[in-house]
């Protein structure tokens, strides 16, 4: 792995909240959303972030963008670490770095006409002419399958998938590098979401970007992702090309996950591995490696050490005690 | 049927991106529907619209000059309708009677009490006396003897009456006699001072003057020829009596002779001008006009006829004064500083008194069977009431716009003018319906400067406080948690008096106490609306904090804040309305519904419509800014939609 | 609970010495000049000079406002500039006729409002329901002073001489009096100082009940009405507009629909399931009504000629009385202040879901 290959990484990214409680507001906890997270993402790829709600995913894009400041950690875009960047200096990067979310209802500011919505980036980053910008937004709104009187509507006259549509458009129109896809398709109908995801991978392939997709559903992810990341309570615990993760997890939760895809013949009879409990709380994590409360196969090292994210060959990182080098099955 | 394959592949349908899920309606649009199918709102709408048109066209509906005081004749009987005289429905025209009762005697003697609101009527052995406003009787004073003579005390306490050879005192609350006093040969005449301590009673050739407090004579004057006035001065200190061909002045508290003012003939009548300084006497065909300072005669008017009846009629305020006198049909004005002859009223029967209104705009002519109402300023005739029996004694009610008439067993309040005043006049002779109407501008504008600068100064420390966050947070929510400790309206009174009276720093004051209240709306608001993905989407877009935070924050935080304005501007013009009401707002003569009601609030027991009309405007307008936020709340909320 | 208490108490300090600050700003910021408002325009240089050192309106700002924060911890509110007398005894004199009229007010207003609403929500729609609430909302829309000059005018003058007239103004009938009740038990106290039996004896309805003086009750409660009217009709209407919403929406609910499944009788239905629940809204309006009864006192008390606190309050702010002032704002913030307290630990106590965190 070199440097320039990467478009983004991510060193040792940690995302905090204060709980404040009490008289006098003192912090009472902190939930650690994002503990610790390493990542690389290539030119050019789509890399998948998995995991269940709650295990701080969403926290992770966003940090990532610098639309939360991080408790510590690195993120580099093209090498420049974009938390040492002034806050006024931000603006080159919020052109190349774009986000779509997972609500498109309220993703969309209900007063304001498309044509507004997708327009205000280019306004904000020096496309003062008006027709210029409205020959760009008409670009970007066409990329994404939308017309022309479109461009007049308010976004309560479109459906789900329409939204989602105008939310990646709003993104696109600055020409950016990078785009977290923040669960783009989990709010949708199914029958819109292939629809949606194509769009993605269409646009993905025609405009040369980079994506970091969230999800928390692993069939959308084979169907779109060059790599996987898996995240449990806030650490990444394994990382693969994706025909390496789908054909051969190694971390017991992925397996869990893996197990849980339903698969669409009745005939094939699947081992699900049932995991039992809730997550744990990421207000006070359990010790060691997080997951050992609820994994089948754990030992006592594991409620006592946290294990290290190595790599175990052919580009397949895993974080579990279980799980070394010459141990791979 | 079941297959061995996958699942059959779905047809996915191709992006319909024609597809619409709501007919295209802005937001704004679909919200004012939905305000339209609620009556409330449609109430408070409608009512809103016509106080709007009340406020943009005050000066034609109005039909007065809210500031200026009337110089018209107000309407008599208007003082305490409290429903509003719509001509049309009825309301009395000149000529009609506004009161009228009966007696069972011919009326010899008829009185008003000096505020007007009772009158008297002496017929035979009975005093009965009246509500001037309800023609109601409320009492009859029963005396063995014929009533020779009748005089309200200044005050409404008492009457006075001659009967026999005694005078009677009688105590209106109580209606009893309070005092009788022995009165050797009786009296054709008794008249009270102006302040109600003395009194005097008179036959024809003896005075006697009495002490209203000892109730005792304090004087005996006794007369050569027969009396033809005996009068008292303004302030009651002076006694002028005319007899034969001398008017004399005497001390009242001793009964001395002060001054004498002798003529070359009999003295027909003399009187005193309303401050007592020039006496008015009428000799044969002349007028005489004498200085009671120098008891010297000023003026001498001659007119080729023979006079009689000899009066004054002045308006101090308006700067005019006549003397005025009968020549046998026909009514004579003269200008009283120029003697200049000014109007002759064709009265046609021969006249036996003439009096002016007291503004000093009309006068009239009393014969044996009519009356007659000139205007002063055209001389021309402006009511003309014909009796068949002979009309015994006139007298204009103190607001002028009628005539107390008694006539054979009648007694009648006539209105004179056909003039419509729909609420009443106020205390300052002004009309109180073009004030009611105007103020309609005051408050409209009260409420609506007051909260725009509430919402203004509110929304944006809220929105800051909320949007910003951590200390700056804190410290405006604290700031605005100590203003709303105080009660609104005492923290609006503290404000006003560091400000100084007026409905500007009123406005100011207000504004300031509802700060605190928007602030924690917009705050609220800010706090949901700062977590929606759009605002997180301008964020990585890279817009501007302060962009963010006007306009797309603000825009989506304002329903809430658009409703609680709507319900404050009621409130806001409750409280201006109560800030004029205790003097700290509007200031007089502005027509501000809360400043009228405060001037006229002593008036509320005898004349509640003066509060009734103002208060009853704050109402309605008040409501219709309520109803209308409610309506609001529902149209914004749905989930309230009940 | 206690915790819950704790907490409120300790949000409440900063407010307090806000209002502590915000009195003396206020009274310090009045225009004119205290000295010659309280001797008259012809006081002499001099005089006025030994009246500010004896005011001690001669020091500095801040050396005045730690004074008077000193003093206010210590209990002395000073003496009143034109009174000549401690503030505290013009408390006890003042206080308990507002706090009386209050109370009557209060209890008017929920006597009446709250069974109104309860109506309405219950006949849904129906003539009574839409009749309510038109007089609800006529009954916001009202100025409170002109409520009382049209009721003393209609009971007092239009109504005189039937069985329906009442007093228009004043708290007891001229030449009316009622022994306070520590005379009557022989207790000793002295009237003119600062007592709490002094305040208890100035609420007139009480100290009637305390001597078990009938007819002084019955004179005190015949002047309450009328003020009382006045100034819980607005509170009225409010309680009567939130019992309505806030029991509309709990019969909706599907424990009412339950219970009413289980074949609990409807009073029970009513009364105990949803009324409880329906409350709490309510209690918070009430408490919130408290807080603007005090502006609504001042006017009240200026028509009715009830000399309370309102009434003080307005004359010393045109007066220029700054100890007066300061003194009564303060007290009324205060009271204000833990009013609100007292509500919030009885919604606490009333729905336990607020008491978690």
């Amino acid at each position: 792995m070199t440097d320039t290959e990467n478009l983004l990484e991510v060193r040792g990214l940690k995302v905090y909240f204060d709980i404040k409680g009490g008289i006098l507001k003192r912090t009472v906890g902190v939930v650690q959303a994002v503990d610790g997270i390493d990542l690389d993402i290539k030119h050019g790829e789509i890399l998948g972030l998995v995991g269940e709600s709650g295990c701080g995913k969403t926290t992770a894009g966003r940090a990532i963008l610098r639309l939360l400041e991080p408790t510590a950690g690195v993120v580099r875009y093209n090498g420049q670490n974009i938390y040492e960047v002034r806050h006024a200096e931000m603006k080159p990067y919020r052109a190349r770095m774009q986000i779509v979310f997972q609500d498109p209802y309220s993703s969309l500011d209900p007063r304001s006409k498309v044509g507004d919505i997708v327009g205000e980036g280019l306004r904000v980053h020096g496309v003062t002419d008006r027709n210029e910008r409205q020959q760009r937004v008409l670009e970007a709104l066409r990329m994404v399958g939308l017309q022309e009187h479109h461009m007049r509507r308010f976004p309560h006259e479109f459906s789900g998938g329409q939204r989602q549509r105008i939310g990646i458009a709003r993104a696109l129109v600055l020409n950016p590098k990078f785009i977290v896809c923040d669960e783009p398709v989990s709010a949708l109908d199914v029958s819109i979401q292939s629809q949606v995801l194509n769009l993605l991978k269409d646009l993905q392939q025609s405009l040369n970007l980079t994506l970091l997709f969230i999800a928390h559903d692993m069939s959308v992810v084979e169907h779109l992702c060059n790599r996987v990341a898996v995240m449990y309570l806030g650490k990444i615990v394994e990382v693969a090309e994706r025909e390496e993760l789908f054909s051969n997890p190694q971390h017991p939760y992925t397996q869990a996950l893996m197990s849980a895809i339903p698969v669409a013949n009745p005939k094939i009879k699947k081992d699900r591995i049932i995991l039992q409990g809730d997550p744990p709380s990421p207000l006070n994590p359990p010790p060691g490696c997080r997951f050992h409360t609820r994994c089948l196969e754990a030992v006592d090292i594991c409620s006592q050490e946290e294990p290290e994210l190595i790599d175990l060959g052919n580009n397949h990182l895993c974080a579990c005690h279980l799980r070394q080098p010459d141990t791979v099955s | 049927m079941r297959t061995d394959s996958a699942s059959p592949q779905l047809e996915l349908p191709v992006a319909d991106v024609a597809e619409i899920t709501r007919p295209p309606k802005g937001l704004w649009r679909e919200t004012l529907e939905r305000l339209l199918r609620k009556p409330s709102a449609i109430v408070g709408l409608t009512m809103l619209g016509i106080l709007a048109l009340l406020a943009i066209f005050a000066p034609v509906i109005a039909t007065h000059d809210p500031l200026a005081v009337l110089l018209d004749i107000p309407e008599e009987g208007a003082q305490k309708r409290m429903s509003p005289c719509i001509h049309l429905l009825g309301c009395p025209g000149a000529g009609d009677d506004l009161v009228h009762t009966t007696t069972d005697a011919t009326i010899e003697i008829s009185a008003l009490s000096a505020t007007n609101s009772l009158m008297l009527a002496a017929s035979g052995n009975t005093i009965e006396v009246w509500d001037t406003e309800t023609g109601d009787s409320l009492m009859t004073l029963e005396h063995e003897l014929p009533v020779t003579a009748v005089s309200w005390s200044p005050n409404d306490q008492k009457i006075l009456s001659a009967s026999g050879d005694e005078l009677f005192v009688w105590d209106v609350n109580t209606r009893k006699v309070s005092r009788t006093l022995p009165l050797e040969g009786g009296a054709n005449l008794v008249t009270w001072n102006a302040d109600g301590t003395r009194f005097l009673s008179a036959d024809d050739h003896n005075v006697r003057l009495w002490d209203a407090t000892l109730w005792s004579q304090v004087g005996l004057i006794e007369l050569e020829d027969e009396r033809t006035a005996a009068e008292w001065n303004a302030n009651g200190t002076l006694v002028m009596i005319a007899s034969g061909s001398s008017v004399k002045l005497w001390n009242a508290f001793v009964g001395t002779e002060v001054a004498s003012l002798d003529h070359d003939a009999p003295v027909i009548s003399a009187s005193f001008n309303r401050s007592s300084n020039r006496i008015l006497t009428v000799i044969d065909n002349e007028l005489h006009l004498w200085n009671t300072a120098s008891f010297q005669e000023e003026m001498m008017i001659e007119y080729d006829g023979p006079l009689a009846n000899g009066t004054w009629n002045e308006n101090v305020s308006r700067g005019v004064g006549y003397v005025m006198a009968s020549s046998d049909g026909t009514g004579l004005v003269w200008d009283d500083k120029t003697g200049e002859l000014v109007l002759e009223l064709p009265h046609g029967e021969r006249i036996e008194a003439l009096s002016g209104s007291p503004l000093a705009t009309r006068v009239y002519t009393k014969g044996e069977y009519s009356v007659r109402v000139w205007d002063m300023s055209t001389g021309e005739e402006a009511l003309s009431i014909k009796l068949d029996t002979p009309i015994a004694n006139t007298s204009w009610l103190n607001t002028g716009g009628s005539i107390l008439i008694a006539s054979d067993n009648d007694l009648r309040i006539v209105k004179t003018t056909d003039y419509q005043y729909l609420m009443g006049v106020d205390g300052n002779v002004r009309d109180q319906f073009s004030r009611v109407i105007y103020g309609t501008r005051v408050s409209l504008m009260v409420g609506l400067t007051t909260v725009s600068l509430a919402v203004i100064l509110g929304s944006i420390s809220g929105a800051i406080a909320g949007f910003v966050g951590g200390w700056v947070d804190n410290i405006i929510m604290r700031i605005m948690d100590v203003m709303l400790a105080f009660p609104p309206l005492i923290l609006a009174i503290a404000v006003v008096t560091v400000l100084g009276p007026g409905l500007q720093n009123a406005l100011l004051a207000i504004s300031i106490v509802f700060i605190p209240a928007y602030a924690r709306v917009a705050r609220s608001g800010v706090l949901a609306v700062k977590e929606e993905d759009y605002v997180t989407a301008d964020r990585a877009l890279g817009v501007r904090p302060v962009r963010i935070l006007f306009r797309r924050i603000m825009p989506n935080a304002l329903a809430p804040l658009i409703v609680q304005a709507t319900l404050g501007i009621g409130t806001a013009i409750l409280d201006a309305a109560a800030l004029s009401f205790l003097g700290l707002g509007a200031q007089p003569p502005t027509p501000e519904w809360g400043a009228m009601l405060g001037a006229e609030r002593n008036q509320i027991f005898t004349a509640p419509h003066l509060v009734f009309y103002p208060g009853i405007a704050i109402m309605i307008t008040v409501l219709a800014f309520n109803l209308l936020g409610d309506g609001l709340r529902d149209a914004l909320d749905p989930r309230l939609d009940r | 609970m206690v915790s819950f208490l704790a907490r409120r108490l300790t949000l409440a300090i900063p407010v307090l010495l806000g209002i502590l600050f915000v009195t003396f700003a206020l009274s310090r910021l009045l225009p004119g000049d205290p000295c010659r408002s309280a001797l008259g325009e012809h006081a002499t240089d001099e005089i006025c000079d030994a009246f500010n050192e004896r005011y001690g309106l001669n020091d500095s700002i801040p050396e005045q406002f730690r004074i008077y924060i000193n003093d206010v911890l210590h209990g002395d509110l000073g003496d009143s500039i034109r009174f000549g007398r401690p503030v505290d005894e013009l408390m006890v004199e003042r206080l308990p006729v507002t706090v009386e009229l209050s109370f009557y007010a209060m209890l008017f207003a929920v006597l009446v409002g709250i069974p109104l609403g309860m109506v309405s929500a219950y006949y849904h729609n129906s003539a009574a329901d839409v009749g309510t609430m038109i007089g609800a909302n006529i009954g916001v829309s009202m100025p409170v002073f002109w409520l009382g000059l049209m009721l003393s005018y209609v009971f007092g003058v239009a109504l005189k001489d039937t069985p329906l007239w009442l007093p228009p103004s004043g708290r007891l009938t001229a030449g009316v009096s009622i022994q306070p009740f520590y005379e009557a038990w022989g207790w000793n106290v002295n009237p003119d100082t600062l007592t709490f039996s002094g305040f208890l004896a100035n609420i007139n309805t009480l100290n009637a009940v305390l001597v078990g003086d009938w007819a002084g009750l019955r004179d005190a409660l015949k002047h309450m009405i009328l003020p009382a009217i006045a100034l819980g009709t607005i509170p009225l209407a409010i309680i009567a507009r939130m019992t309505r919403s806030s029991l509309l929406e709990v019969l909706g609910m599907n424990y009412v629909r339950t219970a009413r499944a289980k074949g609990v009788r409807e009073s029970q239905v009513v009364l105990k399931h949803a009324f409880r629940n329906a409350m709490l809204p309510v209690v918070t309006i009430i408490g919130l009504s408290l807080g603007s009864l005090l502006s609504g006192a001042v006017l009240t008390e200026t028509i009715f000629g009830l000399s309370g606190v309102g009434r003080i309050l307005y004359d010393s702010i045109t007066g220029r009385d700054y100890t007066v002032v300061q003194a009564f704002t303060l007290i009324i913030a205060v009271i204000f202040v833990f009013i609100n307290l007292i509500v919030d630990t009885l919604y606490a106590y009333l729905d336990p879901r607020i008491r978690l965190e």
